[in-house]
This record gives C-alpha cells, structure tokens and sequence, in this order.
C-alpha cells in the first residue's frame, strides 16, 4: 500500500510538471517574445498574424488543462478507488500512454513551427546568400567527455545484457534491449547530423543562434540517450530482484527528468531578435 | 570567415547553373578568401551538404566548384577527412 502512495505521489508530480509548470513555461516564453517583440518592429518574426499565434496559445494552455485535469482524474481515482494496476489495466503502461498525451500539446505546436518557418523562407526576398567557409563538427558543440559517457554507458549496457543472458528469465528479452537502445541511439545521431548540416528552418537566424540551438539540441539527445539506457538497465534490475511494483515509479521519475531537461537549457535572453527587424531583414 | 553570394541576377536560376554562374562565383569566393588569408593553407573546409546547405544552392554546384579548385591545386581533398586548402594555394591562384 505504501508502495501505492508513492507511486501516485510521484506520478502527481509528473502531472503538474508536465501539464502545469513546462507549458506554463512556454506560454511565459512567448507572451516576453510577443511583448517585447512586437510585429510593428520585428515583422520577419511573424510569419502569421498576432491573431492566430494568439489562437495558438489559447489551444496550447486548453490541451495542457484538459490534460492536467485528465491526471488529476487518474490521481483521484487511484486513491479513492485503489486497485492492484492502474485503470485495472498495466500501471507502466498507462503510465507510458499518459505521457505520450502529455507530450501531445507541444508537439502539436512544434508542427505549427515548421509551417511558420517555411513561411517564413517564402517572402524571404533577400538576393545574398551567406554562410561560413568552417566545418561544423560535433565537438565543437559538444565536450568529448559527455560523447565518451554515452559510448561508454551504450558498451556496458551490451555488457549487462550479456551478462543478464545468462540467467536465463522467462519474462527477458535479450539482445532485442540492446536493438531497441542501438536504434534509439541511430535516429538520435540523424538528428544531430541533421541539425547541424541539414537546411537552415529559420532563413533570418544568426550564425551564433543556430550554434547554440544545435548546441542544445545535440547535448539534449545524449543525455536522453544516456538516460534511456540507464532507465532500460533499472527496469531489468527491478524485475531481477522482483521489485517491478516500483517500475512505474522509476518510469515517471524518468519521463519527469528528460522533460526537465529538454526545456532546461534554453536561454530565449540570449537569442538575437534583432534580425528580425524589417530594415536589417531587408538587406 | 564568410562567403557571400549574390543570387541578384536576371538569368533564372535554371539557367544561373547551367551557365555556371552561381559555380564561378563560389569559386572566387574561395580563392578570394585565400587570398587576402580568410582561410589559411591546410584549414578545412565545409562538407559540399553543410555549405550547399547553408547557401541554399544545389550540392552539384558546391561540388561542381570544389572540383574546379581541386584541379587549380586550390584546395584538396583528403579520404574520409574532409577538404582542406592546399599548402600551395597561394602560389597557385598568384600563377592563374
């Protein structure tokens, strides 16, 4: 029972992070931007009207309530109902679809993103082309040492599975882990070649922005590589020792610190607006 | 070090890289560069995909105009490592 208590303790906490605190962020974010960045001065910024970047967020902050309230219910329901699994069905799995949910709004509004970048490029009537005669490499935007981590951690995680073979548990896996973690890490690396020699989505962003956003990005998708195996090794061990009562709880904590982290880091004071001015977008 | 290419011309695009317009420019961009020391004997150079890219052209104009500087001895082209500015280019652009 108090194995339940936590569990729904933490995954309260996963709720009002997620559905309540990071949108609350984003929405903070972009009022600042719109704010002190008004159409009037910063055209190039708005590619659609302030009317409908205001539709935008209405929706944005509507889908995150609907899901805050969404796990309010399944909180509520939990302790007043209480039941083996969640929703008599699979906790880590409701778990897992919850999350994904959770995640619904803001990918929602990243799609909006592209179509405002391509609208972006398309008035774009600037005749000269610029870019910088250096090669961008990984290490330029990422120390060796956070690479090195997560080649190690990927090499000990084939190790631990080899070693965990051995045992020979019904409910295991195998090597399917290490395919799931290998092609995890696969389309992390495409999507860091792609940030960094990929077309430029933003036509008006400077050289040092465009730095630092694959920067970000490329740091980000380590991390959550490394936390990935990290989090994949755990739920083995827990199941090992027949502990895997706490596996939703190591599952929400989890999806809480990629969350974190992927809105961690992102300093919107440091971004150059000034090229989105009329007379400098013009030359 | 930047390049800049002006894509300011009446000749349709099509037709910019069919007479090589957009190739010439980019060429001289580079010797350019070499010349008054923006890049320097034996730096790298960026990937064809990165500066096509970056320039919004096609990677057969980049590679096109890498090529043209390879047979000038401008620049070279090392396995696997990428393309660098050849320790000669100096002397090489000075002569043609």
């Amino acid at each position: 029972m108090s194995g339940q208590i936590l569990f729904y303790v933490v995954f309260l906490s996963q709720v009002l992070l997620i559905s309540f605190f990071l949108p609350r962020q984003v929405l903070e974010r972009v009022r600042y931007v719109v704010s002190t960045y008004p159409p009037s001065s910063y055209p190039r910024l708005y590619p659609v009207s302030l009317e409908r970047v205001e539709r935008a967020q209405r929706n944005y902050r509507n889908m995150n309530l609907f899901m805050l309230v969404l796990g309010l219910a399944l909180v509520a329901r939990g302790f007043y109902a209480p039941s083996e699994e969640m929703l008599n069905w699979d906790t880590t799995s409701v778990v897992f679809f919850y999350y994904l949910l959770q995640w619904s709004p803001l990918l929602i509004a990243l799609t909006a993103g592209f179509t405002y970048f391509n609208l972006k490029r398309k008035p774009d009537a600037r005749t000269k082309r610029r870019a910088e005669l250096r090669p961008r490499r990984l290490f330029d935007y990422v120390s060796p040492a956070l690479v090195g981590v997560a080649a190690i951690v990927y090499v000990a995680f084939i190790v631990f599975i080899a070693y965990v073979r051995t045992f020979e548990f019904p409910w295991f896996g195998g090597y399917l882990n290490v395919l799931g973690i290998t092609v995890l890490n696969l389309v992390f690396a495409g999507t860091i070649a792609y940030y960094m020699y990929g077309k430029r989505k933003d036509p008006y962003k400077s050289y040092e922005d465009r730095a630092r956003e694959i920067e970000l990005n490329a740091k980000l998708l380590i991390f959550i590589s490394i936390a990935a195996t990290v989090y994949v090794a755990l739920s083995i061990c827990l199941s090992a020792f027949d502990m895997r009562h706490l596996g939703p709880i190591a599952q929400s904590l989890y999806f809480q610190v990629i969350s974190v982290a992927a809105f961690r880091g992102f300093r919107i004071d440091k971004v150059n607006f000034e090229v989105y001015r009329e007379e400098l977008a013009a030359t | 070090m930047e390049i800049v290419i002006d894509i300011d011309d009446s000749v349709p695009a099509f037709a910019r890289t069919w007479i090589g317009n957009d190739i010439t420019e980019l060429v001289e961009q580079i010797k350019r560069a070499v010349l008054n020391g923006g890049l320097c004997p034996g730096d790298a150079l960026p990937s064809i995909r990165q500066l096509a890219n970056d320039l919004g052209l096609g990677g057969e104009i980049v590679a096109k105009a890498y090529r043209l500087l390879e047979h000038d001895s401008v620049i070279e082209t090392k396995d696997y490592r990428g393309t660098f500015v050849h320790p000669d280019a100096m002397a090489k652009i000075a002569q043609g």
